[in-house]
């Protein structure tokens, strides 16, 4: 990496290294630590149903129980939901993010009339706060027919302007020239697309792939708002229609455990491939 | 030509508005009005009924035998009962009844009535109660009622009370239950040198009055409008009163101050941890026990008074009922279903197992007068719903707002009242 | 200082005269040049040979020539879906504004008196101060920490895996969760009060004061972003070629000066991103309030989207809170695309 260097700038810069590594660890900690306190409320207070919460000994208890997610789940066909809300974010994740791939090239390496007008519309609908577009869009979705069905569901979260901005700015860093070779080699468009520049994108594919996943799989209103029939509710829809008015932060925590622990597991699974991705990415 | 991309997103809103607006949202009105005797066999179609978790467990369990024992009398007609979730249920209902795709018959509360009566989406149900109108309690109808007409059937009624912690009694040495303010206000020493608090106040926004301000300013002798409706009436001699009692209930101490800024859950409420002697509305059936205060610890007092001239017993209970959405197309179906639901036997059966209370005098006392709940029923005739109107929502979301302010910062009560009432008259003149 | 770090070239240079290739001319685009296009639009290879209709042929070629007729299938789908639920519902929405909409259906024209209302309420310019407090606080916080934790998590130590995969976790939480786990944190008798009075500095009225309850509001709210942005501002460090930060330090420049001419620039496009998402994210706070606060203490925490919501869905006014979300929607632009210019394009 480093081309001939005097040997005191070398020992300088080791120097410089190994302090910085010794400093980082403090604060990468102490935010590891305050990052995870939240999670680590969450699960022991769903254990503490049926007793008033106190401190320090609620997060420090010696009696857990495990009602709360009996009483989170009583009634309910959760493993209904489950599968809907599977449907609900994996359809949409696939979907997401080919249309947006396939559009963020054609923004990123094309040229075409109103790109920048086109681009900055997409944008500026994000500014626009949900609680306006709530009802048109319910209505639009009524007048297609699509009301309590899964492509009612799935089809208005498509468009999702976020990954289009994401894919964009990292599409726009592939080098021409990969995409020039290729077309040297006589490939098309589409083949150009899929197998040069998509494969340089996947890191930033595979987070938002997560991060799409996610908004579906933690969404609340749009589901509760389409959806007629208890056995078309969603995991977060299911698990509220469940709770009574007054119930104990416990059982809330549990439901939270429930819809949280199908994701972390997800993410376990996934993060060391995206992450490592990113990682060879720099390398580069 | 980027005019073009400009006429383009105008023609995708206006099409979409335009299609919001043409087809109405299928309002049709079914022929005349809804009449509760029809031959069972005549009718047909499927009714769809909106409810809520209003049991602590399986409420769409305790649905089905009686959707089954309906669908016998009625063969021809087909019950779904849909159990929503508490939680953003005015966005899904106005979303849907905006997209023409509600229920036939939905749960609703006398605060939602207004909003949604006014806008045309319920159906008048006077004719369903027209023959046995004197068994309801008139309080009942009336907190369902907009407009002099009658917008929901009552399924339910709730009662709020005096309640009292046995054990923290004992331990401060209080061997009385109070029933004014000053007496309550008496306990007050020892119960904060043994390190209780004497009461709670939930202060945040969006806790509705109807639990925590109104009932004292009530009990003061007060009243939220005028009689006419026209002219907030809250700044009173008896909201001054009763907003003074609140600021010396912070200022010394006798409440706990989280509850103040945020709405508690069962188990962060002080209450349920033990540490609070008297809860002055509160409701035996949204009791949760804890560990640290099981219910054999609370004692059921009568509401309480002011205690000043023109003080009044009086407290909170709310009234849920069943009312048929204008833009259903089994209106006569619904509303067989509707009657047969609140019918005597039938609303016997549901409150009893929900820990509510009848809004039929017919159906008797529900509750042993042995049980906790059973000694709240008794309270009944002591409660009120309020008087609800169009801007009931927006001058109690005003309100809270204000009474927090004054509460938290010790402001003059005469002050804030005002200011507040001000703000309720401009409210109230905008939409007259 | 070497002026060759900071003037980088970003690849786009092709070479249209490679060995082996016919340069064809790359023309016929109708003007609109945009950024991130300097020659991004190079000339198309030839055709593969073979008996076709000569003048299919032809138009293939000027399509391709054109790079638009691809360009356009490649957007279509993106684009109509885009239009027909996003844009339509949005102009429906905002249109409404001029007027008054009640749930059955029924509509009036009603010109500006909304507009006329909203600025001649009190409660609205308490919104919208609130909402400006809040992202000056929320925004630059939660870039800062997020920069802050990419870089370190740059450095090759042990476990900054781990370290990376932790500071994910709260974004992969629901933010009502969330919202109800720090609403219990930040109670008078909860964790960090119990953890500051431990300590011997007090209770602290996190959401119970007027002037705390937007600072603990934007603390959470970065808790619950940072994760993303920093993985953002992570893979746009580790773009940054080595050789850059190193040519830097051999000609002797120190790390901060190496971090603000090398790197930051370099990260422009992956900072503009993130910058731009939170300022809406942070103008259209709602969930957090919603759950924790309801708007509370009195006034102190009752955002824009909160007045939005309160008007349309509790108190039935449509077209007043439709016009409030015009206000929001204007501002939130400009804001914006005064970014464009401050980040100097957005970066491509």
């Amino acid at each position: 990496m480093t081309t001939g260097i005097a040997p005191d700038l070398a020992r300088r810069l080791a120097k410089r290294r190994s302090r910085r590594k010794l400093w980082a660890h403090l604060p990468l900690a102490l935010v590891a630590l305050l990052t995870i306190f939240p999670f680590y409320v969450m699960v022991i207070l769903s254990t503490q149903n049926g007793q008033a919460i106190s401190l320090p000994g609620s997060l420090f208890p010696v009696h857990f129980n495990l009602s709360a997610y009996l009483a989170a789940i009583q009634g309910g066909d959760v493993m209904r939901w489950a599968l809907n809300t599977l449907i609900y974010a994996g359809v949409s994740v696939v979907l997401v993010l080919t249309f947006a791939s396939f559009a963020a090239y054609a923004f990123a390496k094309k040229r075409f009339f109103g790109k920048t007008v086109l681009f900055w519309t997409f944008i500026a609908m994000l500014m626009v706060p949900y609680q306006l577009t709530l009802i048109p869009q319910f209505i639009l979705v009524a007048k297609l027919g699509g009301i309590d069905t899964y492509w009612g569901l799935i089809v208005p979260t498509l468009a999702n302007a976020q990954a289009l901005f994401l894919m964009r700015q990292f599409i726009s860093q592939v080098p021409d020239e990969l995409i020039d070779a290729g077309r040297i080699d006589g490939a098309g468009e589409f083949r150009t697309f899929v197998q040069i520049v998509l494969p340089q994108t996947k890191p930033i594919l595979a987070t938002l792939g997560v991060f799409v996943f996610l908004w579906h799989w933690n969404d609340f209103l749009w589901p509760l708002v389409e959806t007629r029939s208890p056995d078309h509710y969603v995991m977060t829809v299911g698990l509220y229609s469940l709770e009574a008015q007054n119930i104990s932060l416990a059982i809330t925590m549990a439901a939270a455990v429930i819809t949280f622990l199908p994701i972390f597991f997800l993410y376990l699974v996934l993060q060391r491939y995206f992450i490592r991705s990113v990682a060879i990415t720099g390398l580069k | 030509m980027r005019l073009r991309y400009a006429a383009a997103l105008l023609a995708a809103g206006t099409l979409a508005l335009v299609a919001a607006c043409s087809s109405g949202n299928g309002i049709s009105s079914s022929g005349g009005a809804i009449s509760s005797s029809t031959d069972p066999n005549s009718l047909s179609g499927t009714v769809t009924m909106w409810i809520y978790p209003i049991a602590p467990t399986g409420e769409a369990a305790d649905w089905k035998p009686r959707v089954a024992a309906f669908e016998k009398l009625y063969p021809h007609v087909k019950v779904n009962v849909v159990v929503q979730p508490w939680a953003n249920r005015d966005e899904q209902l106005e979303t849907a009844i905006a997209g023409g795709k509600g229920p036939d018959v939905v749960y609703l509360i006398p605060d939602q009535i207004p909003n949604y009566a006014n806008s045309g989406s319920l159906e008048n149900v006077g004719s369903l109660v027209s023959s046995d109108k004197s068994d309801f309690y008139p309080n009942a109808l009336n907190a369902l009622t907009y407009n002099g007409s009658l917008y929901g059937v009552p399924l339910l009624m709730q009662a709020t009370t005096l309640l009292a912690n046995k054990n923290v009694m004992k331990a401060a040495g209080i061997t009385q239950i109070p029933t004014t303010w000053s007496q309550m206000l008496a306990d007050g020493p020892a119960l904060k040198a043994k390190g209780f608090y004497l009461t709670e106040y939930d202060a945040a926004p969006d806790q509705t009055l109807n639990e925590t301000f109104y009932p004292l300013l009530w009990q003061a002798g007060g009243q939220v409008l005028s009689a006419n409706g026209k002219q907030a009436a809250f700044n009173s001699s008896a909201g001054v009163t009763a907003l003074g009692f609140l600021q010396t209930l912070v200022k010394d101490g006798y409440v706990p101050k989280d509850p103040l800024t945020v709405d508690p859950t069962p188990d962060t409420d002080p209450i349920n941890q033990g540490k609070v002697a008297f809860v002055m509305t509160g409701d035996v059936a949204s009791l949760t026990p804890t560990a640290q205060v099981p219910l054999s610890a609370w004692a059921v007092g009568k509401p309480l008074s002011s205690g000043t001239s023109g003080g009044k017993v009086i407290s909170y209970g709310t009234v849920g009922g069943l009312s048929i959405l204008s833009q259903s197309q089994n209106k006569a179906a619904a509303a067989a279903w509707v009657s047969w639901v609140t019918s005597t036997a039938q609303i016997k059966s549901y409150d009893s197992t929900h820990d509510y209370f009848s809004p039929r005098k017919s159906v008797g006392t529900l509750f042993s007068p042995s049980t906790l709940i059973g000694q709240e029923e008794e309270m009944l005739p002591y409660v009120t719903q309020g008087s609800i109107n169009l801007d009931s929502r927006q001058i109690i979301s005003d309100l809270a707002a204000k009474l927090q302010g004054a509460i938290l910062n010790d402001t003059n009560p005469q002050q804030a009242l005002n200011s507040a009432a001000t703000e309720t008259n401009q409210l109230l003149s905008r939409s007259s | 200082m070497s002026e060759r770090a900071t003037h980088m070239p970003h690849g786009r240079e092709t070479s249209l005269e490679a060995p082996g290739r016919r340069p064809l001319p790359s023309g016929g685009e109708g003007g609109e040049g945009g950024e991130g296009d300097k020659g991004g639009d190079a000339a198309v290879g030839v055709a593969a040979a073979g008996p076709r209709h000569p003048a299919i042929t032809q138009a293939w070629q000027r399509m391709r020539r054109n790079g638009t007729g691809m360009a356009l299938v490649f957007i279509a789908p993106y684009v109509v879906l885009f239009f027909v639920f996003r844009i339509g519902p949005a102009a429906a929405g905002m249109v409404l504004s001029f007027g008054s909409y009640s749930i059955n259906g029924t509509t009036h024209w009603e010109g500006l008196s909304n507009f006329h209302a909203l600025f001649t309420d009190p409660l609205f310019w308490t919104s919208l101060r609130v909402t400006v407090v809040y992202t000056i606080i929320a925004v630059p916080l939660t870039v800062v920490v997020s920069l802050g934790m990419a870089l370190l998590c740059t450095r090759s130590i042990r476990g900054i895996k781990v370290y990376r995969a932790l500071y994910f976790l709260p974004v992969i939480t629901s933010l009502v969760t969330s919202s109800v786990i720090w609403q219990w944190i930040y109670s008078s008798n909860g964790p960090a009060n119990w953890f500051f009075e431990s300590i011997g500095l007090g209770a602290v009225p996190w959401l119970s004061s007027n002037s705390m309850v937007l600072p603990s509001l934007s603390l959470m709210s970065v808790w619950t972003r940072f994760g993303f942005d920093m993985l953002i501002l992570l893979a746009g460090l580790l773009a940054i070629p080595k050789e850059y930060t190193e040519a830097a330090m051999i000609d002797g420049a120190s790390a901060w000066q190496t971090f603000w001419r090398v790197t930051l620039p370099q990260l422009r496009p992956a900072l503009f991103f993130v910058v731009v998402l939170e300022l809406i994210q942070s103008f259209q706070v709602f969930d957090v309030i919603y759950v924790m606060t309801r708007g509370g203490p009195g006034d102190a925490s009752y955002s824009l989207v909160y007045l939005i919501y309160d008007q349309g869905f509790n108190f039935f006014n449509f077209g007043y809170a439709s016009a409030a979300g015009v206000v929001l929607f204007a501002i939130t632009l400009v804001v914006s695309l005064w970014q464009r210019w401050v980040f100097r394009g957005d970066g491509t």
